[in-house]
């Protein structure tokens, strides 16, 4: 029944000066579920996306990607596996609009010259398959956008390039209730569709909703690898406050 | 081309842009000043609206557009180039040795590498070292000046026929230097809406960090930009020298760097960069070029005349100021 993992994490580390911030981490995806990477404040989880995502190399550690030992030392790195990251402050280009963001890096041409015809219907074909039917037009600016269109975009820009592995850094921390529902609809899609999805968050309800596993980091030891059928989330909440620790190894194995 | 499915169609961003009612009307409101502002010296002096006098008008304006495409990309992303007055001497003068040797392509080929070389040092201290690139660009403007003064201390002139033939001449009635202008133009039309470069620079210019985070390689493209308005300045000053058939070291150039960025600026292109249109930015040196030319024709000082300039500077960013300020409140 198990796939095998799409990206696997081994024992990577990361300090900033005399802090350890991940010491010696353990961590997989598989595709076509969701991850959940769940910590108090401080944990570590962005520094190991970070990490994931070129922006702050590893210090030390393997990262393998479909079996393969790669390097991310640039975010054009992850981009080329098909890693992409949609960080907590949404990286979006205020002034461009939503097809030049979902395409920015990654535009179709025609030849030499830019495809807008092409790149606008595929935009539209994606945001449709995601069953987004809230934007006006795909040539709005996103700065016209609501915080949850915005993570909508952010999202769909993932998919687009069918990308292999979506990250999600707190996607839901700045959505009112309907827009929190939306997106979490929107990553159990990308988890169907075959992607590897991971999504950090602080709310549990909404980590309870959509994920498969769920990792908790605890001041920058990954602490416990948990089924969500066989945990509830007190039990998490014990992980993360440290409260109760994995007796089991430093990487807690599915039972 | 097909057409898509909404109203905007495959225009290309910046005709999208223009969408957007105060982008439309301050694109509007470029034209009609540039109007305005030829019926009033049409009114004033009989000499203005001669053949002979609009001609020269586009004439002395060909180098400036040259100059302004590249600083109008540069601008978009954010950057700026303030060397550019220097260094279209160090060209013109680098090309203008190897002329009086009677060696055009090499004097050619010297004048475009001594742009090079500037855009080169200018962008990797900009992009790659990190340094601001206002002092960068100061920094390089006054050693431009130096190193074109030391070149040219005899004076450098009487250049050989082909090359003041094209200086002087035309080609189907359109003046040679207002070919090189028009390619410039077009080419920059081409980067700007119709490659992916284009789009780069511009989301650079929007969010550095956002462009960088979307995998694109934002220390090239900045590089490449400082390059490029390096490579303009160097095609400016071979202009300049070829129509002047001399190479004034201490003076070739001096001021454009003021007189590009106020058109620029006119042009719809904000100092913080993230938009702009190449059409508007050549009106804005149009726009530019017929108020220097009305102002000689009137007999305005030459001190005078730097007096409106700079204020023409300022109007332009205060103009852009409130467009920004309006557009926010949107
Ligand atoms: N660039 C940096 N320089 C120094 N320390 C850093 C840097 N980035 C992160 N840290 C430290 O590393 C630790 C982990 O930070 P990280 O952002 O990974 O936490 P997090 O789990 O994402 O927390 P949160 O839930 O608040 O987002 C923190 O103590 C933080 O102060
Ligand atoms: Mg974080």
């Amino acid at each position: 029944m198990t796939t095998s993992p799409i990206l696997e994490v081994r024992q990577v580390t990361k300090s900033f000066g005399a802090v350890d911030v991940l010491k010696g981490i353990d961590f997989e995806v598989i595709p076509g579920t969701v991850t959940a990477l769940v910590g108090d404040n401080g944990a570590g989880k962005s520094t190991l996306i970070k990490g994931l995502a070129g922006i702050q190399p590893f210090d030390s550690g393997e990262v393998t990607f479909e079996g393969v030992k790669v390097n991310l030392n640039e975010p054009r790195d992850a981009a080329d596996l098909g890693i992409e990251v949609v960080y907590q402050d949404l990286a979006l280009c205020d002034n461009l609009d939503i097809v030049q963001n979902m395409f920015l890096g990654r535009e179709v041409k025609r030849g030499i010259p830019l495809d807008e015809a092409d790149m606008e219907s595929r935009a539209g074909e994606t945001l449709k398959s995601l069953s987004v039917r809230t934007v006006k037009s795909l040539r709005q600016k996103v700065s016209s956008l609501s915080g949850g269109q915005r993570q909508t975009v952010a999202i769909a820009r993932a998919v687009l390039w069918n990308n292999k592995v979506v990250i999600l850094d707190e996607p839901t921390a700045a959505l009112g209730v309907a827009q929190t529902e939306q997106v979490l609809n929107l990553v159990r899609r990308l988890g169907e569709q075959g992607l590897g999805v991971v999504i950090i968050s602080h709310n549990l309800q909404d980590v309870f909703e959509v994920a498969d596993y769920i990792y908790v980091l605890y001041l920058g030891t990954m602490v416990v690898r948990l089924k969500r059928e066989d945990t509830n989330p007190s039990e998490v909440v014990e992980y993360i406050t440290g409260g109760k620790t994995n007796n089991a190894g430093s990487n807690g194995d599915l039972v | 081309m097909n057409e898509p499915a909404t109203q905007t169609g495959a225009l290309g961003f910046f005709n999208r842009q223009g969408a957007d009612p105060i982008a439309r009307m301050l694109g509007l409101f470029l034209p009609l000043a540039t109007i305005l502002l030829m019926v009033l010296f049409a009114t004033q002096s009989d000499a203005f609206l001669t053949l002979a006098n609009l001609r020269g008008i586009t004439l002395q304006s060909a180098a400036t557009i040259v100059l302004a495409v590249p600083t109008a990309l540069l601008l978009m992303s954010a950057g700026i180039d303030l060397s550019i007055g220097s260094t279209v001497a160090v060209a013109g003068v680098m090309a203008g040795i190897f002329w009086q040797q009677d060696l055009i392509w090499a004097g050619l080929a010297a004048g475009l590498a001594a742009g090079l070389v500037i855009g080169l040092v200018n962008g990797s201290l900009v992009s790659l070292a990190g340094l601001n690139p206002i002092v960068v660009t100061l920094g390089t403007l006054a050693i431009g000046r130096g190193i074109a003064q030391v070149f040219a201390d005899n004076p450098i002139f009487d250049f050989p026929e082909p090359v003041v033939a094209f200086g002087a001449g035309s080609t189907l009635e359109i003046p040679n230097l207002v070919w090189v202008a028009i390619v410039v133009v077009v080419l920059g039309m081409i980067v700007l809406n119709r490659l992916p470069y284009g789009k780069h620079l511009i989301a650079v210019g929007v969010n550095e960090r956002a462009a960088y985070l979307a995998g694109l390689r934002v220390k090239m493209i900045k590089l490449s930009l400082y390059v490029a308005t390096g490579l303009g300045a160097a095609i400016a000053g071979i202009m300049l020298a070829a129509r002047f058939n001399s190479a004034p070291g201490g003076t070739l150039g001096v001021g454009t760097e003021l007189f590009v960025l106020t058109a620029v600026l006119l042009g719809g292109v904000p100092f913080t960069g993230g938009q702009g249109a190449i059409w508007r930015v050549v009106i804005g040196v149009l726009l530019l070029g017929i108020l220097r030319n009305g102002m000689v024709l009137l007999n305005f000082s030459s001190e005078s005349a730097q007096i409106v300039l700079g204020s023409v500077l300022i109007i332009a960013a205060a103009l852009e100021l409130v467009r920004q300020r309006l557009y926010r409140k949107q």
